[in-house]
């Protein structure tokens, strides 16, 4: 069982990984770029990603766990360098090193699960110790502060999933949680309501009566009730205060029909693509849509379409399937070692993967807004491919380190 | 480890695992579903969407803003033209050579802007604009014939005034290569419209609209069949109006007042915030032609016109000053103390004998002279004496000060600089000696110095406004096609001339003097006060060039001119600027209603 487990974890991933090189290649095949072509490029940053995944499947526990506040550290000065440089449009999410350029709020993805499960591995969780929660949220909303003044709304609430998805595995049950960002939650239904307060009042009702029923500590109650009635109250007056440019981001991004320029195109786009592949899809390398180059960021984002596209539904829910089979896999993992540290880990790296892949197929058959969340091992770019090998590689290390502790 | 924590203490019950495998089997289970009914149910409609028919994204492009003057007159402004456009894609070699068989247009052009590996391969680009109707309808007629092809509708420029301040509006036309490389970033695209010159060029950001676009479906023989079912049109966004400085009453006052024979600039500066009232180059051309494809005659005309047309003479033209160089030569030698307004110089007897060189007077001679007299009548033996006292370096600090040899930061794009000749500048080795006498030269305006008219203009500013050296600025507002300002330009003081406040007034008094006894007494006006220099340019080749700059009323100055007249008699610009100042005081009010029976600058009308 063992044995195979991390096999089955590495061959899915490879096999992802080689697919969306092929992808990549249909997808941009007749760009006239100067330099090396895309899909060399992104095989290039698989070869390199396959040997850092061993890598850090091999680091013993205890180096991951030394490591950790360095990491954080780093990340956060990385974070802070992209954005007192980031002043060119568009380049401010990167740093150059010489020819290659990195992301570090990729970087922080790791960073964070590493601090979490470090952080949770050594206290109670317990949704009547405030505390814990408290530090819990500042591991995760560092980086987030950081990453949403570069600004980059989509890659922030990657954060979201980690935090959410490892504080249930912790043992937080879901009204608990849910009680927690319940403040967060009134923000963005006041915001599409267009501060509507009857809708506010209702939403309140509601966080009320789960308040009855869980019956938090006194502590918790009142941050509830300070927050909520400071939402009720400033966040209107705070919106107004808004440029218009900003509130128009933050209203394409929760609804991106208000933006037929960009996102209203792609989802119809992407639509299109994903429905004329029918059962066994036109063909390698045959996708009109595709080809015709009407679908925007089609090596990045819309990566999921070209595949419906050109392999149809067979290809698509293949898929769907293998990242199904890795997902569970990690579930599997993180069940089922002995040390809290690394089930924490493993239900980080799983946290991840399902919200990526949730995201990004959900933006691509137009369920879910256009965030610009990437398909881990298949989409094109260098930084987001390494976080997926090394994600995997963490996963690795858990399973095969699951009796040392 | 070092936690709390140590053994079998893996957080997560059965509960947790239930919920998280719960959580993730239903939303894989929603994509799935999603794509089951997107590609096996209603799969064929959307096959039928991209098989049978494209999608081709139709650039709709923006209309360009306006161009007005400082009161609303429209300069120019956009009329509807046929342009035909190809997507490359979809057009094939046959239909290019048809398509040039049709229109008359060389083919290679054709299919070198459609073949170009940098355009969008499925929008449509502009293969030929402002195609005459009878074209566009033959080319309409045939459509089915031109698979890719289509006649749209698209705003052309048109300037209404023809000649008017042809050089300061520029043109527009198509982007050039090297443009559409330089300004990638800027989403132009092939066969775009761009700002070539003047203001059309220099406020090209805010001229531009922002282009939408129409997603049309398109059978496959190339039909268009409409607009793609649930597909938003992104309508385009017209740029924003640009209204200048200028006066389109005083322009056209001070172009007519230059006689078609001659060549000539003017600049009007209002001296109280360097904002431009008039600025003309003469001859004009008629910016209307570069809108089209200009013929090659009427290019090779333009270009070949012995008074060349083209040339913008107020920022590119560069002359030596003359005696106008005297008002800084003078200023100099008085905050040096080289001079006091008594002191009385050799006496001037048609000249001055300087080592064993003779250097003329421009007159018979007149004789011993004070500071006032010798502006008054600009007796260059007078000068000649104050510019040796002064020496080359002293003299070049003044004239820089004075802003000459540098940009004057005009906000319509670039100039001429200039040139005030240092110690550098001589240089045996490139062939230009230093000889004590050029000073001599220099000071009266003349030798190697050079300025360009909106220089000159900038300095009478400053001399009328009593020493603020103003940026020239000609863009007045910006605003967006509902009437919103959203940019003003800013009077905005770039220096303070070096002199003080007494000196000032002596050279104001003297320009007065010119005016009233000296040599352009013909500047005079009945009912306001005008001050100003005459000048004469040496010009090696051929007849002189004649200057005047003035400005008026002296005691409380509205607006300075400068204007320079190629190869005219001695004080040829004097009347032309008098016309100016007399327009501009007659409709700021300072003319009494009385005097305007008669007058000679009754050629504007009144809107």
């Amino acid at each position: 069982m063992e044995i195979q487990l991390n096999r089955t974890l590495v061959i899915v991933s490879v096999l992802l990984s080689l697919f969306g090189i092929v992808v990549i290649y249909s997808a941009t095949q007749d760009e006239t770029g100067i330099g090396m072509s895309r899909y060399m490029l992104q095989s290039m940053w698989f070869l390199f990603g396959l040997g850092v995944m061993y890598v850090t499947s091999m680091l013993p526990i205890r180096f991951l766990q030394a490591i950790t506040i360095p990491v954080f550290v780093l990340t956060l000065v990385l974070l802070a360098v992209v954005l007192a440089t980031g002043t060119v449009k568009g380049a401010s999410r990167w740093i150059r090193l010489g020819f290659i350029g990195i992301q570090p709020s990729e970087l922080a993805k790791i960073a964070v699960i590493l601090a979490l499960a470090q952080y949770l591995s050594q206290v109670r969780t317990d949704f009547r110790r405030p505390s814990v929660l408290a530090v819990c949220g500042v591991i995760a909303a560092l980086p987030v502060f950081l990453i949403l003044s570069q600004p980059d709304l989509g890659t922030s609430i990657v954060f979201g999933a980690i935090f959410c998805g490892i504080l249930l595995w912790a043992g937080l049950s879901v009204l608990e949680l849910l009680l927690m960002v319940s403040p967060l939650i009134g923000v963005v239904i006041g915001v599409v309501s267009g501060f509507n307060w009857i809708i506010w009042s209702v939403f309140i009702l509601v966080v009320a009566g789960v308040m009855y029923l869980k019956w938090p500590p006194r502590f918790v109650t009142v941050f509830l009730i300070v927050t909520h009635l400071g939402v009720g109250l400033g966040a209107e007056p705070l919106w107004d205060s808004l440029h218009d440019y900003q509130q128009r981001r933050v209203e394409t991004f929760l609804n991106p029909q208000v933006d037929p320029k960009g996102a209203g195109y792609q989802i119809i786009q992407s639509k299109i693509a994903i429905g004329s592949g029918g059962l066994l899809g036109r063909g390698f390398l045959q996708g009109s849509q595709t080809n015709l180059a009407f679908l925007p960021e089609q090596h990045t984002d819309f990566i999921f379409s070209v595949i419906a596209e050109e392999f149809g539904f067979v290809g698509s829910m293949g898929v769907l399937a293998l990242y199904f089979i890795f997902i569970l896999i990690g579930i599997y993992i993180a069940m089922n070692v002995k040390s809290r540290y690394q089930s924490l880990l493993a239900a980080g790296c799983v946290s991840v993967f399902t919200f990526h892949v949730i995201m990004n197929v959900g933006m691509a058959v137009g369920v879910l807004p256009i965030a610009g969340i990437p398909l881990p091992f298949l989409s094109y770019g260098g930084s987001f491919l390494m976080t997926s090998l090394i994600l995997c590689g963490l996963l690795l290390n858990v399973w095969r380190h699951r009796f040392d502790y | 480890m070092s936690g709390g924590y140590s053994q079998s203490d893996n957080p997560a019950h059965r509960g947790q695992l239930y919920l998280f495998i719960g959580i993730v089997t239903a939303l894989f289970l929603l994509l799935a579903v999603r794509l089951f009914y997107f590609q096996i149910i209603s799969g064929e409609e959307f096959r039928a969407h991209s098989e049978r028919n494209r999608i081709r994204p139709v650039v709709l492009e923006a209309l360009r803003g306006l161009i007005l003057d400082r009161n609303g007159v429209v300069l120019a402004e956009n009329r509807p033209s046929y342009t035909i456009a190809a997507a490359p894609f979809e057009t094939s070699d046959e239909t290019v050579d048809y398509l040039g068989e049709l229109t008359g247009r060389d083919v290679s052009a054709i299919r070198n802007r459609i073949r170009d590996p940098s355009v969008n391969r499925f929008n449509p680009i502009p293969v030929q604009r402002d195609v005459p109707f009878e074209i566009a309808s033959r080319v309409e007629e045939h459509l089915l014939e031109l698979p890719g092809v289509i006649v749209q509708i698209t705003p052309g420029r048109m300037y209404g005034k023809g000649t008017l301040a042809s050089h300061m509006l520029g043109y527009v036309s198509e982007i050039s290569r090297p443009e559409l490389e330089a300004r990638a970033e800027e989403g132009y695209r092939s066969g775009d419209i761009i700002g070539k010159l003047g203001v059309e060029k220099a406020f090209e950001r805010h001229l531009r609209g922002q282009n939408g676009m129409e997603f049309m479906e398109v059978n496959a023989r190339g039909e268009e069949l409409g607009p793609l079912p649930g597909m938003p049109v992104l309508l385009p966004e017209t740029g924003k109006n640009v209204y200048l400085t200028l006066d389109t009453r005083i322009q056209s006052v001070a172009e007519e007042a230059i006689p078609d024979s001659l060549a000539g600039a003017l600049v009007a500066i209002d001296p109280a915030t360097g904002a431009v009232i008039a600025i003309v180059s003469r001859p004009g051309y008629d910016p209307n032609l570069f809108t089209e494809r200009i013929p090659q005659e009427t290019w090779d005309a333009l270009r070949d016109h012995a008074l060349r047309p083209l040339l913008d003479r107020t920022r590119d033209g560069q002359y030596p000053p003359a005696s106008t160089m005297k008002i800084v030569t003078a200023s100099a030698a008085l905050e040096e103390r080289m001079v006091t307004p008594t002191r009385i110089f050799r006496s001037c007897n048609r000249g001055y004998l300087f080592g064993n060189r003779w250097a003329g007077c421009w007159t018979s001679g007149h004789g011993a002279m004070s500071f006032r007299d010798a502006m008054t009548h600009s007796c260059d033996v007078y000068f000649y004496q104050v510019g040796h006292l002064l020496g080359l370096d002293r003299w070049g600090e003044y004239a820089r000060g004075f802003g000459f040899g540098t940009s004057t930061g005009f906000d319509a794009g670039d100039e001429q600089h200039g040139l005030v000749p240092d110690a550098d500048f001589y240089d045996p080795a490139k062939n230009r000696p230093w000889t004590p006498g050029k000073i001599l030269n220099l000071a009266i305006g003349q030798g190697e110095l050079l300025v360009t008219p909106l220089q000159m203009a900038t300095m009478t500013a400053a001399v009328a406004n009593g020493g603020s050296l103003y940026r020239p600025y000609i863009l007045d507002r910006v605003e967006s096609a509902e009437g919103e300002i959203l940019e003003t330009g800013e009077p905005e003081i770039r220096d303070r001339l070096p002199i003080s406040p007494e000196t000032m007034g002596l050279i104001q008094d003297a320009m007065i003097a010119v005016v009233n006894e000296g040599t352009a007494r013909r500047a005079r006006l009945p009912y306001a006060q005008v001050a100003g220099k005459t000048g004469t340019a040496e010009n090696p080749h051929g007849l002189d060039h004649s200057w005047f700059i003035g400005y008026a009323p002296a005691d409380s100055p509205r607006i300075a001119v400068a204007a320079v007249m190629e190869n005219a008699p001695s004080g040829s610009a004097v009347p032309v600027v008098r016309r100016v100042i007399d327009a501009y005081l007659s409709l700021d009010g300072q003319k009494p209603v009385a005097g305007r029976a008669g007058s000679g600058s009754g050629a504007y009308a009144l809107p």
